[in-house]
């Protein structure tokens, strides 16, 4: 672990008390299909997937290599479009939106964490976390107060002026962390979040992760083939040939 | 330099300048807009220093070319004004005898008292400064002490008491010499002549008159100008001496060849000037000629020549330019995908991707464009110390780069650049968010989007109005365009409704090449009419290009399976070979980009080679030129031969050698005027008279015959038919 990197369970316990559950739909599903065509190959990657989830709940992925999840995750959070069905995050159909509308939804309700590239390499650690700020209207010393906020909210404020090539494993993931949760998202899509780092690490930032979660109440929806995320999830969605399974 | 391709230097300055704000408040925009966006481009420059030295490098090459060009053509420019205004000097329009409006000189004689008429005319007129009687003869002379002969100097009389306003004659030293103050036999022999006698001060020159020697003695050497008989590059020079001596020496008492004018405001004057002088001489049978103006005229349009064929090619440099500014922004981008996937996901519009290679590609830009026009400068510099050594015999190059050529390079320079980066940036800024996250290739689409349709109809409106406008004005440029634009744009249509990308572009891409190279009796039926200009080479080069590498891009399969058959007989390589084409097929539109900046660069090489072969032909000569004749012998007015065998035979010479010698009169175009029935002048040939004996002895093929004319043999026949001209 980061010397500078306090647990998740201190965290939790140095911020405010945990907001009060709820049973609001924040991610509804229903009947989603994705077929990638080259004309040549045709690969049905998702047939008809149903899946909802409700505010504050983290959910994890889980399925064998090639059932879907990944492609799931794309189109639950508009990365990707979708050829049937319908998705709706907090009420919005996203597959209805033109792409800078899209963009600024997802930049103003979601966050993102994924396992490679996470950080722009030739930005500091607080200014790849104020970018999704700054993208979208607010004022550069708002925008910087806020990222620093949020560094220290993950444990590496000091840290804030390095570049990712001078930061650690962890740290770049818990700089990525905080880059998710900045603008305050509703929903945080982790794609492999803890999959290029080793267990104890790995275990820091799955600490900070439902810490979080549980501190804010913030949606977390992690693809990942590691048990151990699975286990401190509230919930494990199952797939497999493009279809959920299990929920 | 005023003019380049049609267009006035100084317009294209003041569009580029306004080009080149307008990119500036652009980029001055974005970066006040949206900062973090703009120092997230910048901050790539530093990113990987030998990267961005190489960017630099292949972004400044186009404006090298260009800067280069624009100094060549400044240096050619500069070079010939500066020896039209060394050999005229003070001498602004000359009157000579004759009415076609050309300085021709071919020893027509006028009367001295002419002088005298004029000045009574002129008197009193502000413009005209001083008025000069001339007496010009091309004489063979022999310099007694070097034994060394020239068969053409210009003996030039001049009238010592006029000779004030045209400024004193001086020696090589800048020490005036006194035309009127030289001895009897004395003369001023001109740089030039003085360098082919090796002449000094004090030798005796036999001026050789109706084939008598004269003796004169060499009293100066002074500096070549009209003055002193040299005439430009040509022109082996002559010599000065005063007008009484030479009408003596020529037996034309009373008589002149021109009279020079100077104007007191110098050769702006001209077109006043001229005025009157034409006034005065309206109903004589003489003429004015502002033979200056004309001189630097031609001079100007000789330096555009060079400049445009040298704009040529930098069109070419331009066009491989932007080919390299779209690879390296597309490679670029393919190796941040990722972090432009990732960038795109937390909340940066396509725009913002666009902006951020904007500010990138501008810090490129502004550099490369400086660097790319100081090295240009050099690079024309460098080219004008090699044409003095080619051609430093016939006029001194005097290296020259003019502020408007600089500006105009590196605006340009940055503009196409400029351009150049919003376009890729654009382009690239175009990225699936998935697969850039996962860096995997984009799939490609079964049909084409909306956005081709509407290029597509447009592409085909647009050709087929080139087309109209080509075949209405008779232009090639246009119609040619339109021909391409048309079954190109059709293709991109057509990939709207799903027909194979492969299929259409292959038959678009024929279609090109067939237009290209299709035989001319073929578009000569086919087709309207059409001129065209060397902008031609630029056009066809570009498409065929173009066309050749859709071909061969859409159609590598083939190449793959080629080598697969041929790569049978050496399976040890085989995999390797297989290997090193797989790379390049599986990104088809850096491939394509690539062959296309080869092909361009060899294109542009090709058409280059081929120009100075022509060229080399033309002035150089070949056996074919020279119609099988060997050697050529002048002869000067003041010294006819009548009878050239015999005179060989007299000196000795043995005419045994000879196979045959004819006999040529040559009138220089500038003393002809073609008429149409109707009087209207056509413009001015060469003529040239010639005997039987050229005729019978020539190797001269006719390349083609008028109608009713069954051999060379039947055209030259009728040539030789007596006739009375009107």
């Amino acid at each position: 672990m980061d010397a500078s990197a306090a647990s998740g369970a201190a965290l939790l316990e140095r911020a405010a008390p945990p907001l009060p559950p709820t049973n609001e739909v924040i991610i509804e599903a229903s009947g989603v299909e994705k077929t990638y065509d080259t004309g040549k190959v045709r690969v049905v990657a998702l047939r008809g997937v149903a899946l909802t989830v409700r505010r504050g709940e983290m959910v994890a992925i889980m399925g064998p290599s090639g059932c879907g999840k990944t492609t799931l995750l794309n189109c639950l959070s508009g990365l990707d479009t979708i050829d049937g069905g319908s998705i709706l995050i907090e009420g919005t159909d996203l597959s209805r939106l033109p792409d800078n509308a899209r963009t600024e939804f997802r930049a103003a309700k979601m966050g993102f964490i994924f396992q490679f590239y996470n950080l722009l390499p030739v930005l500091s650690a607080v200014e790849n976390v104020e970018l999704p700020l700054l993208v979208t209207g607010i004022k550069p010393r708002g925008a910087r107060e806020r990222a620093l906020e949020a560094l220290g909210q993950v444990g590496i404020r000091e840290w804030a002026d390095h570049r990712p090539a001078e930061l650690s494993g962890g740290q770049r993931q818990r700089a990525t962390i905080a880059r998710a949760l900045v603008n305050g998202p509703a929903i945080v899509w982790g794609d492999e979040p803890t999959g290029d780092l080793d267990s104890e690490t790995a275990d820091e930032i799955l600490q900070l992760m439902r810490a979080l979660n549980v501190r804010n109440r913030q949606t977390f929806v992690l693809v990942t083939h590691d048990p151990r995320i699975g286990a401190l999830c509230d919930r494990i969605v199952q797939m497999k040939d493009g279809r959920v399974v299990g929920a | 330099m005023k003019v380049i391709f049609g267009i006035p230097t100084g317009s294209i300055m003041v569009v580029l300048l306004v080009v080149f704000a307008l990119c500036l408040a652009l980029s001055a925009l974005l970066f006040l807009r949206n900062r973090a966006v703009f120092r997230l481009g910048v901050r790539n420059v530093p990113r990987r220093p030998a990267q961005t030295i190489l960017i630099v490098v292949g972004l400044m090459l186009s404006t090298l070319i260009i800067a280069a060009s624009f100094a060549t053509g400044d240096t050619l420019d500069s070079s010939i004004r500066g020896q039209v205004l060394d050999v005229y000097g003070q001498t602004d329009e000359q009157v000579v005898a004759g009415s076609s409006g050309t300085a021709y000189q071919g020893g027509a004689r006028l009367p001295e008292t002419l002088v005298a008429d004029l000045e009574s005319r002129f008197r009193g007129n502000p413009d005209v400064e001083g008025l000069l009687p001339v007496l010009a003869e091309s004489l063979p002379v022999v310099d007694q002490r070097t034994r060394l002969f020239e068969p053409a100097l210009t003996a030039t009389g001049l009238d010592p008491a006029r000779l004030g306003p045209f400024g004193p004659l001086a020696d090589t030293g800048g020490k005036a010499v006194n035309l009127g103050a030289l001895p009897a036999d004395g003369v001023v022999l001109g740089k030039t002549a003085a360098e082919k006698l090796n002449a000094s001060v004090g030798d005796t020159l036999l001026v050789y008159v109706q084939n008598q020697p004269h003796p004169l003695t060499v009293a100066a050497i002074g500096a070549d100008s009209l003055l002193t008989g040299y005439t430009g590059a040509s022109s082996a020079g002559g010599f000065a001496l005063p007008l009484g001596t030479a009408q003596t020496l020529l037996g034309a008492p009373g008589q002149i060849t021109r009279v020079d004018v100077t104007n007191r405001g110098g050769v702006q004057q001209s077109p006043a000037v001229m005025q009157a002088l034409e006034a005065a001489l309206a109903g004589t049978p003489y003429q004015a000629v502002d033979a200056q103006a004309n001189e630097l005229r031609t001079a100007e349009e000789t330096g555009n020549a060079f400049l445009t064929i040298f704009l040529l090619f930098g069109l070419f440099s331009i066009a491989v330019g932007i080919l390299l500014i779209f690879l390296i922004f597309v490679l670029l981008a393919a190796e941040r995908k990722p972090e432009m996937g990732i960038a795109r996901a937390v909340g940066m519009k396509r725009r913002h991707l666009t902006e951020m290679f904007l500010a990138e590609g501008l810090a490129y830009d502004l550099v490369s464009a400086l660097v790319g026009a100081a090295l240009g400068v050099l690079v024309a510099f460098a080219m004008a110390g090699f044409m003095a050594r080619i051609f430093g015999q016939a006029f001194p190059i005097r290296p020259t780069v003019t502020w408007q050529s600089l500006v105009i390079a590196y605006t340009l320079g940055v503009v196409v650049t400029f351009v150049s980066i919003v376009i890729s940036a654009w382009r690239v800024s175009r990225l699936n968010i998935v697969t850039a996250i996962r860096d995997t290739p984009d799939p490609v689409p079964v049909r084409e989007s909306r956005r081709w349709l509407i290029f597509g109809a447009l592409g085909v409106a647009l050709g087929a109005l080139l087309v109209w406008v080509g075949a209405t004005t008779g232009q090639e440029f246009p119609f040619a365009t339109g021909m391409c634009a048309v079954p190109l744009s059709l293709a991109v249509l057509l990939r709207r409704f799903g027909v194979p990308a492969r299929l259409v572009f292959t038959v678009a891409a024929f279609l090109v090449l067939f237009y290209f190279l299709m035989p001319s009796t073929w578009s000569g039926t086919l087709f309207p009419h059409l001129t065209a200009g060397i902008e031609m080479f630029f056009l066809s080069g570009i498409l065929l290009v173009a066309a050749a590498t859709v071909i061969i891009v859409w159609n590598a399969t083939l190449l793959t399976f080629l080598v697969g058959v041929l790569g049978r007989a050496s399976a040890r390589w085989l995999p390797a070979v297989k290997i090193a084409v797989a790379y390049p097929l599986e990104r088809k539109g850096r491939t394509g980009m690539t062959i296309s900046m080869f092909s361009l660069i060899v294109f542009s090489l090709v058409v280059m080679a081929a120009i100075n072969d022509n060229v080399m032909r033309r002035v150089v000569g070949t056996g074919d030129v020279s119609a099988g004749w060997d050697v050529m012998a002048v002869q000067g007015q003041a010294n006819p031969i009548t009878d050239f065998s015999a005179t060989l035979v007299a000196h000795g010479v043995d005419t045994g050698q000879i196979a045959a010698t004819s006999r040529l009169q040559v009138v220089p175009w500038q003393a002809t005027q073609v008429l149409q029935a109707g009087g209207a002048t056509t413009g001015q040939y060469q003529v040239v008279g010639i005997d039987r004996a050229f005729i019978d002895n020539s190797r001269l093929p006719l390349q083609t015959r008028a109608t009713g004319y069954d051999s060379d043999a039947a055209v030259w026949g009728r040539c030789w038919v007596t006739r009375t001209w009107p």
